[in-house]
């Protein structure tokens, strides 16, 4: 059958080659232009929400309008990316399309798809294993259309980003300096990104969510000594289609002795070692992406405060005694429990408590460190390592009884704790360095957990629930550990407020103050890590709540360091015992994971708080 | 249909249904066998088999499209997730035990409630089928089933015969057993390690997927990977609007429409089963198996009133 090798080649791994390199460049078009505008190392073509859009529109269509995926999947894709960064965009409108604005806005509306699309998942598992293959990116082409799709729009974004070589390079320079130099700021900055996301999107259609391309090509086309905008526009391109090329040439062999891993888990796999190499053998100081915004210092956080301990405390009585049963509603008090129903229900109150709080402690420090508004735990790779350590357990080895349920979430914390040190002490490069080593290691163990899911697992399902950030299966004595740890944290904390008031004012301050800085950073990043892997092993790698409860807690008022710290804290256990709470009431007898309530929930308000403290 | 994702909008009127599920449940659950509440669906299955009717499980609205059940089980109540049961729920119906699927994940806290069967779906060195055969009497006797686990031992190897017949012993080509991806490019194979291929090999049906089984017989892979093997008959699962949508989208794909099983027409397909699902559905996948290479002249014979 000579014929069919004949069209194996033609239809099958030719167009696959061109749509790897045409993808690779894209992303790496994309992601320069991405961190050039936006001024941020961090920010790649799935910033602005374009990915998470694309993966929430074709999840959707294959649960309930699977008729519409008769008509290619590329349109439905890049409608939802399309409808994602458009919604990015008018979140920030009110603030004048800042950077901090824009990566903030994408990222809340990344989070928000992304919790949604976990929920479609969750209640649809029979058709998962399908989707998984998508989600982590996959080049499988049979015939041309892709390819035709991609390279005209590719070729003419590259045309156009390099006619507007000059406004890209002058908004890197900030707004007030591109705007003394006749650029209209504004305008240029959404001309710029709509081709970014255009990009983005169009790859996401094609290819499903191929990672980290977007985010290394930038980044090693920089530490390789690529430092003008005409280079970088010029070279990431290249590198971002050689490490697809590659990365899918990989897969294919792999493949073909029947070892098949999706393309997207493979440029992970591939580029963050590199990106971690590199950071380690020619890391360097570099400015800070931290933009001071003029956000309102209130009067009294004081009292905003008490306020807060006082909601908090009563969503704690409130998630305990409320309940329902299969008989209605009904009100359990403590020591009139005759149907010896708070036994299930005070571990999973305490463990949201401790865990929100923990996380929040942990994110408010990191974005106080870093001055990066993305900083949350998630990002430093300590939640991805304990979900990697977890699953890796339950796959590879017999003990899953009692009591051994975590050990491999907390070795696995550690490790990815060691990794980060390691590498951030080595590189002695500035905060945004270390985040993007976070960043490395959280991509390089999604990568492995989507290999592993991809192979279908049994347990994979009853994994979901705690990656989605339910409760339900916290045990009295892992609840109470956590508690023990939230109020070490918490005593922990006055320690460092000093540190995080010196840190971000740059280099030079600490040392002259006698704050010393090296050692210091790297108590703190410990300090993060402890207190983000005890968090991930109780209610597993939850995204929202480390995020955005600083954020939330510093558009309330909550301006100086102290104050931040102990209202994210309140914020933060307060919004995930309400959240549980609500999980477990909703559509009683299922659940909805608190993680995602959380982020249902948070998202909106976070995004009207942003609207609302515009000027 | 009424589904979970209806219930979350429409949640007042879950907790009149649920209320109403409880009730019946205790009314109408005779006195055969133990209290027990499965935790998964193999178990659920297993046990109705044996005719013990479960007072609860998990995921009941999936477990009633995608496995085939008996009217007596409506009355099982549903206990939530699988990924999240509900414990609360769980406790106050005071089952005498639990059936765990092999692989339970974050359930230690239940083992408070009852008693706990583990059940095995998956044993490397046994095979699926031989797996589920081997711990069946001792899972009758832990539920005190009135039916023996003999009778549905025989009638799985009635279902084996009645398909080994159909066939005439052997059919004469290998066979891809696939899901089809509704995007046109993707497919997952089931390999060695599979329920189907463990069937299939039972029956005289040849596997066409060569090289290193996956870990969990599920192969996800494009569909040029069906080219390997040019003499093959192809399988399809029919998942219903889903299938649709592949095949607009495979028509379109000169890959697709060049694999010999496409242009010769050798593509037949089977109704959904549930992939951890116990003997019951082994015996049906047997059946629907043998019907659909037999039936295999035209193309895509499909499922009327399949699921959506």
């Amino acid at each position: 059958m000579e014929r069919v090798d004949h069209l194996l080649v033609a239809y099958g791994l030719m167009p696959r080659l061109a749509v790897a390199l045409l993808c690779g460049a894209a992303l790496g078009l994309s992601g320069t232009i991405f961190q050039q505008v936006l001024r941020n190392r961090l920010a790649e073509p799935s910033t602005l929400g374009v990915s998470a859009g694309a993966n929430l529109a074709l999840l959707l269509a294959t649960l309930w309008y699977t008729r519409a995926l008769g008509g290619g999947q590329e349109l439905i894709a890049l409608t939802g990316g399309a409808l994602g960064g458009l919604l990015s965009f008018l979140i920030a409108r009110r603030q004048g399309y800042s950077p901090t604005a824009l990566i903030l806005a994408g990222l809340v509306v990344g989070l928000y798809c992304g919790s949604a699309a976990s929920v479609a998942m969750l209640y649809n598992h029979d058709h998962l294993a399908n989707l998984f293959l998508w989600q982590a990116g996959s080049l499988h082409q049979g015939d041309w259309s892709g390819v035709l799709l991609l390279l005209p729009s590719v070729s003419g974004a590259w045309f156009l980003s390099a006619l507007a070589m000059r406004p890209i390079a002058l908004l890197n320079l900030g707004d007030s300096t591109a705007a003394a130099l006749g650029l209209k700021v504004r305008l240029g900055r959404i001309a710029a990104l709509i081709v970014a996301v255009a990009l983005g999107g169009l790859v996401a259609s094609v290819a499903g969510m191929i990672s980290f391309i977007g985010l290394a090509a930038p980044n090693l086309v920089h530490l390789f000594g690529a430092r003008t905008p005409r280079q970088q526009l010029l070279w990431s391109p290249a590198i971002g289609a050689a490490l697809l090329w590659l990365a899918d040439g990989l897969v294919q062999v792999l493949g073909s002795s029947g070892r098949e891993l999706p393309t997207g888990a493979a440029t992970a796999l591939l580029g963050a070692p590199l990106l971690l190499f590199l950071l380690v053998r020619r890391g360097q100081a570099e400015r800070s992406a931290a933009q001071a915004e003029d956000l309102i210092r209130s009067l009294w956080p004081c009292t905003l405060i008490l306020l807060l301990v006082a909601m908090l405390l009563a969503g704690l009585l409130a998630a305990l005694v409320l309940g329902r049963s299969d008989t209605g509603w009904s009100a359990t008090w403590p020591g009139l429990d005759a149907a010896a129903v708070l036994q299930w229900r005070w571990p999973r109150v305490l463990s949201a408590a401790a865990a929100g709080s923990l996380l929040a402690i942990a994110g408010c420090v990191l974005q106080r460190m870093t001055g990066n508004p993305l900083a949350s735990p998630e990002i430093l790779g300590m939640t991805s390592g304990a979900t990697l350590g977890y699953m890796v357990q339950i796959m590879f080895l017999p003990i899953t009884g009692q009591g051994f349920g975590l050990i491999g979430a907390g070795v696995g914390a550690g490790a990815s704790l060691y990794v980060l040190l390691f590498v951030s002490r080595r590189s002695a490069g500035g905060p945004d360095w270390t985040l993007l080593v976070g960043v490395a290691l959280t991509t390089l163990s999604g990568a492995l957990m989507s290999i592993l899911f991809a192979a279908g697992h049994p347990a994979l399902r009853g994994l979901m629930g705690w990656m989605a950030g339910s409760t339900s299966g916290a045990t009295a004595s892992a609840s109470l550990l956590a508690a023990a740890a939230a109020l070490l944290a918490a005593l922990l904390l006055p320690m460092t407020v000093r540190w995080l008031r010196i840190l971000p004012l740059g280099p030079s301050i600490p040392a002259a103050v006698g704050v010393p800085d090296a050692k210091a950073r790297s108590l703190l990043l410990g300090f993060c890590a402890a207190v983000t892997g005890i968090a991930t092993l109780l209610v597993g790698p939850m995204g929202f709540v480390g995020l955005m409860a600083p954020h939330i807690a510093r558009r309330m008022g909550l301006a100086a360091v102290g104050a931040h710290l102990s209202g994210s804290a309140l914020l933060g256990a307060g919004l995930l015992v309400a959240s549980d709470w609500l999980g477990r009431i909703v559509i009683f007898p299922w659940e909805i994971p608190a993680g995602l309530v959380c982020a249902f929930v948070g998202a909106p308000y976070f995004m009207w708080l942003m609207q609302r403290r515009a000027r | 249909m009424v589904t979970r994702r209806t219930a979350l909008v429409a949640m007042s009127s879950a907790l009149a249904l649920a209320r109403a599920d409880t009730l019946g449940a205790y009314q109408r659950h005779g006195s055969t066998g133990r209290k027990i509440v499965c935790l998964d669906w193999q178990g659920a299955e297993t046990a109705l088999s044996l005719g013990v009717v479960p007072l609860a499980l998990t995921g009941k609205e999936e477990f009633r499209r995608v496995c085939a059940i008996p009217r007596s089980a409506e009355a099982m109540i549903d206990l939530g997730p699988g990924w999240a049961p509900n414990a609360e729920l769980l406790q106050s119906l005071r089952p005498e035990l639990l059936i765990f699927p092999q692989w339970p994940v974050r359930y230690e806290n239940l083992r408070r409630v009852a008693d706990v069967y583990v059940l095995r779906s998956q044993d490397r060195a046994l095979g699926r089928v031989e797996t589920l055969i081997r711990q069946l009497p001792e899972f009758a006797a832990r539920i005190a089933a009135p039916v023996p686990a003999e009778a549905v031992i025989a009638s799985f190897a009635g279902a084996i015969g009645d398909a080994r017949r159909m066939l005439g012993g052997r059919f004469e080509r290998p066979v891809y057993y696939v899901t089809l991806q509704p995007d046109g490019r993707h497919v997952s194979i089931l390999t060695e390690g599979s329920l189907a291929q463990d069937i299939m090999g039972r029956i005289g049906v040849g596997n066409a997927w060569v090289g290193n089984p996956p870990a969990w017989g599920i192969a996800a892979t494009g569909i040029d990977a069906l080219a390997r093997e040019p003499e093959a008959h192809l399988i399809f699962v029919d998942e219903g609007a889903r299938s649709e949508a592949a095949f607009r989208n495979l028509g379109r794909s000169r890959l697709w429409r060049s694999l010999p099983a496409v242009k010769a027409g050798r593509i037949s397909s089977v109704p959904q089963t549930y992939y951890y699902g116990g003997l019951a559905t082994a015996g049906r996948l047997a059946r629907a198996i043998a019907a659909s290479l037999l039936g295999s002249n035209g193309l895509r014979p499909r499922q009327a009133g399949s699921a959506a």
